[in-house]
């Protein structure tokens, strides 16, 4: 089993390095750099000239190091990664990247996780029903509702629940807390917020994978129920419930949390574009905002990390995999 | 038995006193153009002060030291005159939006904390110009500087500073902030502040300054009386620094340190600040929320002894754009809004009507103005033969009017709102302005007529030969034959600018032209238009006073106005151009008031008759409050020489049963929080 | 199974036969096809669907309502052919809403195949012929209008065409790579193998919204606007090709070993021949059936990045482009409408996936249905 997580891991590095090296080139991929923009800005609003902003912006890139060649530039940032976890420094932010990503990936990681359980645990509770009640109007129903799922772009979604939320009920949207509740310690009203704002995005960020569970769910649940130990269990004269749940959905569940790594992108993408229209405190603003302004340490910090979180989850997916599933041995 | 005739005679007095400060609140909610100067404020030493009850129980643990100590030997007294709602009381949250990520607390280096009023909570400035919408005959207001006298033949303006006043941190405030502010920020020209030397430079030298005390200063002018210098001394251009905490990162007092060093300091995070603002900021989370809390060394007192300000503490909601303020204000989690877009007005309006509204909804004058200006400049910014041919054309009087004749400006403003809060606009100041005059702007010579403008456009050679839709060049240009195109550039952040941008292009093809739009961000607009790179753009104009931003409207400076920026070889002024710098230039020392109304009025009708500029269409600006929020006059403007609500943090209070409850009275910076920071170490 | 019907004759069923049938069990495939070649004929002929001229700009009449379209008139007579009102602008003083009152002293009927605004297809034929509109002077705003009094509906044909010819574009493109690099990849094996799967392993590390967001930036903001066009198709070609490599190069990797190939090898055809003449058309099916799953993604994706600001770019319209105009909550609260757009896609991407799931259930032989 060590050796399998081992192996595994030693094989993931080559990916991780490959990842970090595409990110920092997409990134550099735009012309200019963060300096064009703070020159633009000095003439602008400073007022000065176009000789002393480029004079004094040719100063601050001596000092972060961005006038050196592209290699030298990557050799530095992953050393820094690797040596001493300092991902660089965010010009918009003004703070190394690493507090940046930091103080928001937990945000980010907990909307995505609780938007698969959402789609896990509905999509599999609609897929039992559907292929339990196969061919009837129920089935046709969910299937068709999944797929509305699948189908609407998520940041339409975002729109009209907030739409509805602000114009029929009144409510505070916006960010995960009310304004009197964003600083403030851990209580039972506060959390009740944080639960009220929560909902949204997970929702809306949950209901493209419902459609995927849902008919993986179905499609496997229909395979176990007419294999062969199944069919033992029935004639054993176990109840059907009993066959369902016991047997049948346990096998089936496997290939959902597989689907966790797989889905990871999907999410984390949802999420960005979610983040945009309501507004909430997570990477997916922050990125958008450092693309255009070619923040490069902190886009390509995050761009990487994504990569990063998903060959890790569908690393941990694996082996989560083979420690339930007696059938897969690791020789 | 004696007592009775005196008993009633005091309850007369008493009932007579109520009465008439009924009666005189009753007539000065509205605050404009009625005050002098004593109604406004004064400066004295007051038998007693009273602090807020958290400063107070402070001061009894022994982290602060008493009131008396904490203010200046004679406070700044904000005078009942400003207060339609009396003296008010301490406590409470004013709740508010901003829209903009605090850039650094380093204001002087061109840096925002936020914009939306955010840098007005934390600055303090020389003289402040504000309150100059409420006097019956404006001049600047003393601030941190109370009283200044010329010398005689109007070169020195000796400056007397409030004495005895505190930064936050209880370092002490003289005239060596001041002097560090002007010469280390203000006329450094490596340090990027708001106001540069070319502000500070009259008949072509530089104003020096001089320390005569800790208390006085002295302003040293290369030429007589130039009043205009008082409009750099407010506000953003000359909030003072506080020189115990940057001198050590400006490279001429730490050699080891450099200005890159100076430009990255002060980062949002490094909380809490050195300030002599009204509020400190303590807690920033960035994306969601800015927590500040009073200053404990306000230098600021109410007539009553009361030490501003009134709130305890300002709660400052992040958002990613302006809208959002208007959402926390209906839902009440925000205290107030400039509504400044037109396509919001109708919902402001009507969340206003509903019964249990709980904030009111005014609009002022016409003091926003969109309007298009194309680029006068014949070398400057001017690449291509295109280019050329195109500043030529713009600096031909019949093209502008082409140009005009092209707009429909009731359309526009139609689109804009339907109803009367928006109008045409001709151009030169918004007619809100206290220097405008309808009679001086003649409309029929800029009314909408396609018809006209293309024969103008014909007169002048240009003809669609290749029979596309579009124009060509006249024979003779550099540019014969090709097709009339003309780049106009806005921003995004102005939304209703972009949409009248779109509009114009569809007017213009019109009639023959190929205007093509392009939307940019901020900085590289900015930079575009300081380059001089552009042939036209579409903004916004927020300020109604031609008088004070001259800059706005005309040629003030070589780098102004932003479509006739001069180039290294210079600029070639039109003639009227050449009236109107005139003008400007006499308006920066003269100082009656008459006078300088009859000046800018020439340089309207200078500036409508010659089509300038080309307005589109213009809009009242609205002020929404929350009804908790007392001492807020009925007619404060938007903007009047500076931003209204944004000045009223200090003044404004809520009654006690009506505030929110403040949360971070913990957070309230003692000596501690300022001991072992990056500048003291 | 021969019936009575049949000639005695014994017949087979072919595999494309198979494949229809297995298709036509689902009505949801059925459906999704046929909303979708609806949706390709009003996009290729898009000009004579709509009404008007997608950038027709009337400053006095922004954002009216979806148009009323009546059967009855104001005495309560029918009319066969329904008509509109001429609109007049107003604003209600209570509440300082935009209004539009009906004049109904005018009947405009709505006619089908009128002649109103000229247009060129396909840069060739010159046409004024529209599927239906109404007399000059009158409007039918079936979807009511934008802020720039804009034809809602012509609108969103138009900008589907953009977000359809770029999906399709896209997936097209990126199908013909992923078919390609697959089949090469499966057949050669070795080396080319190995670094092709290296590739693919790296793209498919990335979600990939970011990384479109992060190559649209890339794209010269000088560009105009069918450059970005080019280029949104280009991003998405280049990032969509591993997943169909993968799938191609697994079919092929079973093939291979087949006997018809060993023995086309043995012959001495030249491997590129073997594989386009007999590897390909095997898994051409799942080619299309992939195809057909991409095309919504990319709608979604195309959607997503104008909706954001780094895709299509004004004055050319997509469906992403319009959503981006409903973000503001006053564009909400007072004109809905402007929301439809986001229908539209839903509608689109919806028929995609059902066909594109019948069409995976049609042609892969070992599922249930």
């Amino acid at each position: 089993m060590t050796a399998f997580i081992l192996r595994r891991l030693v094989y993931a590095l080559p990916t991780l390095i490959l990842i970090s090296f595409f990110s920092f080139v997409v990134i550099n991929a735009p012309p200019g750099d963060y300096m064009t923009t703070m020159q633009a800005t000095l003439v602008s609003q400073a007022g000065m000239s176009p000789g002393e902003a480029r004079a004094l912006v040719q100063q601050m890139r001596e000092a972060y190091g961005l006038d050196r060649p592209f290699l030298v530039r990557y050799g530095q940032w992953i050393g820094n990664i690797v040596l001493s976890g300092d991902f660089g420094f965010s010009f918009s932010f003004r703070r190394p990247v690493s507090e940046v990503i930091w103080s928001r990936l937990g945000m980010t990681l907990l909307v995505a996780l609780l938007a698969h359980m959402f789609s896990v645990i509905v999509g599999v509770l609609i897929g039992i029903y559907s292929a339990t009640h196969r061919g009837s109007l129920g089935d046709s129903a969910f299937t068709v509702l999944a797929f509305l799922g699948l189908s609407i772009p998520n940041f339409f979604l975002a729109l009209v629940i907030m739409y509805v939320l602000v114009f029929n009920f009144g409510q505070h949207v916006g960010g995960f807390f009310s304004p009197q509740y964003v600083i403030a310690p851990w209580t039972w009203g506060r959390f009740v917020d944080f639960l009220q704002h929560l909902w949204v995005p997970v929702v809306v960020v949950g209901t493209a994978g419902t459609a995927r569970n849902m008919r993986v769910m179905r499609a496997n649940l229909l395979d176990v129920l007419n294999s062969n130990y199944v069919r033992t269990a029935r004639s054993k004269g176990l109840s059907e419930r009993k066959v369902i749940y016991k047997h049948a959905v346990r096998n089936s569940l496997q290939p959902i949390i597989m689907y966790l790594g797989v889905a990871m992108p999907f999410l984390l993408s949802g999420e960005i574009v979610t983040s945009a229209v309501l507004n909430l405190p997570t990477m997916g603003p922050v990125f958008l905002n450092a693309l255009v302004t070619q923040d490069m340490y902190l886009a390509g910090s995050f761009l990487m990390l994504l990569a990063v979180v998903l060959v890790i989850s569908n690393l941990l997916a694996d082996i989560v995999l083979g420690w339930v599933d007696p059938r897969i041995s690791y020789a | 038995m004696q007592r009775k005739p005196l008993l009633i005679a005091a309850l007369l007095l008493s009932g007579l006193l109520v009465l008439s400060s009924g009666l005189a609140q009753e007539a000065s909610r509205n605050l404009r153009g009625s005050l002098q100067l004593d109604d406004i404020v004064g400066y004295g030493a007051l038998p007693s002060y009273t602090e807020a009850p958290e400063l107070a129980a402070l001061v009894e643990q022994g982290l602060l030291p008493p009131v008396e100590e904490r203010l200046p030997v004679e406070p700044r007294i904000v005078k009942r005159g400003q207060m339609v709602d009396g003296t008010g009381v301490h406590g409470g949250v004013w709740r508010d939006t901003f829209a903009v990520p605090t850039e650094s607390w380093n204001w002087g280096a061109g840096q925002t904390q936020g914009w939306f009023g955010v840098n007005e909570m934390v600055q303090a400035w020389l003289v402040d110009l504000f309150p100059m919408w409420m006097m019956e005959e404006p001049e600047p207001v003393p601030h941190l500087a109370k009283s200044w006298e010329w010398s005689d033949d109007g070169m020195h303006l000796t400056m007397h500073l409030i004495e005895g006043a505190r930064w936050s941190d209880g370092h002490p405030f003289t005239a060596d902030d001041v002097l560090f502010t002007f010469e280390h920020y203000i006329m450094d020209p490596s340090v990027p502040s708001w106001a540069g030397p070319s502000a500070w430079t009259f008949d072509g030298e530089p104003a020096t300054l001089v320390k005569l005390d800790d208390y006085t200063i002295r302003f040293e002018f290369p030429a007589a009386f130039p009043v205009a210098a008082f409009n750099r001394m407010g506000y953003l251009q000359f909030s003072i620094m506080p020189k115990h905490v940057f001198s050590a990162y400006h490279p001429a007092f730490n050699p080891q340190s450099s200005y890159t060093d100076l430009l990255t300091s002060a980062a949002p995070q490094d909380l809490p600040i050195v300030t002599m603002g009204a509020f400190i900021p303590v807690v920033y989370r960035p994306g969601e929320q800015l927590i500040l809390v009073r200053n404990p060394y306000y230098w600021q007192v109410d007539e009553d002894g009361n030490q501003l300000p009134y709130h305890s503490e300002v709660w400052y909601a992040e958002a990613t754009s302006g809208e959002q303020r208007t959402f926390n204000l209906i839902g009440d989690t925000g205290d107030r809004d400039n509504v400044e877009n037109p396509q919001i007005f109708s919902m402001m309006f009507e969340a206003s009507q509903a019964p249990d509204s709980h904030f009111s909804l005014s609009f002022e004058g016409f003091r926003i103005g969109y309007r298009m200006i194309v680029n006068f400049a014949e070398e400057f910014g001017a690449n291509t033969a295109r280019e050329r041919a195109l500043r030529t054309m713009f600096r031909t009087l019949e093209f502008r009017q082409a140009l005009s004749h092209a707009i429909d400006r009731d359309g526009l403003a139609t689109a804009a709102f339907p109803g009367p809060l928006t109008q045409a606009w001709y151009g030169g100041y918004p007619s809100g302005s206290p220097m405008y005059n309808a009679d001086l702007v003649d409309t029929e010579a800029q009314r909408y007529d396609p018809e006209l403008a293309r024969e103008l456009l014909a007169g002048l050679g240009f003809a669609d030969t290749d029979g596309d839709g579009i124009l060509n060049w006249p024979a003779g240009t550099e540019v014969a034959g090709t097709n009339l195109i003309i780049e106009v550039i806005t921003t995004e952040d102005q939304q209703a600018a972009v949409e009248a941008g779109q509009a114009l292009v569809t007017l213009m093809r019109d009639v023959g032209i190929d205007m093509r739009l392009r939307v940019l961000t901020g900085p590289t607009f900015n930079s575009l238009i300081n380059a001089g790179d552009f042939d036209a753009v579409i903004a916004r104009v927020d300020q109604p006073t031609p008088d004070i931003q001259m800059g706005v409207y005309g040629p003030a400076s070589l780098e102004e106005p932003a479509w006739h920026r001069a180039g290294p070889g210079g600029r070639n002024l039109l003639p009227f151009e050449q009236r109107i710098e005139e003008i400007l230039t006499a308006m920066r020392f003269e100082t009656d008031a008459e006078r300088r109304t009859e000046l800018m009025q020439e340089a309207l009708q200078l500036h409508t008759d010659n089509i300038y500029t080309l307005g589109l269409y213009e809009a009242r600006g609205g002020l929404a409050v929350h009804n908790r929020l007392r001492n807020v006059p009925d007619d404060l403007p938007t903007y009047m020489y500076e931003w209204g609500m944004e000045h009223m943090p200090w003044i404004a209070f809520t009654a006690t049963e009506e505030q929110v409850a403040p949360r971070f009275l913990d957070r309230i910076p003692t000596d501690e929080a300022y001991q072992n920071r990056a500048w003291n170490r | 199974m021969p019936d009575a019907t049949t000639p005695s004759r014994p017949k087979g069923t072919t595999t494309f036969q198979l494949t229809v049938r297995r298709f036509n069990r689902s009505p949801l495939a059925k459906i999704g096809g046929v909303i979708v070649l609806f949706l390709f004929v009003v996009t290729v002929f898009a000009p004579f669907f709509a009404p008007y001229d997608y950038n027709r700009t009337r400053l006095g009449m922004v954002y009216i309502p979806p148009q009323r379209v009546h059967f009855f008139d104001e005495a309560g007579q029918f009319h066969l052919r329904p008509f509109t009102y001429a609109l007049t602008p107003d604003m209600d003083p209570d509440t300082w809403r935009r209004i539009y009152t009906e004049d109904t002293s005018r009947r405009y009927p709505i006619y089908l195949f009128v002649r109103s605004w000229e247009y060129r297809l396909f840069g060739v034929f010159t046409s004024d012929l529209h599927l239906f509109g109404t007399e000059e002077g009158g409007t039918v705003h079936l979807l009511g209008t934008d802020k720039l009094g804009r034809d809602l509906l012509s609108r969103i044909i138009f900008g589907g065409r953009v977000s359809m010819y770029v999906a399709f574009f896209g997936a097209l493109v990126s199908a013909f790579l992923g078919a390609v690099i697959g089949a090469m990849s499966g057949y050669y094996g070795g080396a080319f193998d190995a670094v092709t799967q290296r590739i693919i392993e790296l793209l498919l590390s990335f979600p990939t919204l970011p990384l479109f967001m992060a190559l649209s930036v890339a794209i010269p903001v000088e560009w105009p606007p069918f450059g970005v066009f080019l280029g949104i198709i280009g991003i998405f070609s280049l990032l969509s090709w591993p997943v169909l490599a993968r799938e191609v190069r697994g079919k092929v990797l079973s093939y291979r070993e087949e006997e018809f190939v060993t023995a086309a090898h043995a012959i001495g055809a030249p491997n590129p021949y073997i594989i386009f003449k007999h590897v390909l058309p095997n898994v051409i099916s799942h080619v299309i059936v992939i195809l057909t799953i991409t095309i919504p993604e990319l709608i979604l994706a195309e959607g997503a990045l104008s909706f954001l600001g780094l895709g299509i770019q004004p004055p050319m319209v997509s469906w992403g482009v319009l959503l981006s105009d409903a973000t503001t909550l006053e564009t909400l609260g007072r004109n809905p409408w402007i929301m439809l757009p986001g229908i539209a896609i839903l509608v689109t991407v919806l028929a995609f996936n059902f066909l594109g799931d019948g069409l995976r259930d049609a042609v892969d032989t070992t599922s249930h249905l």
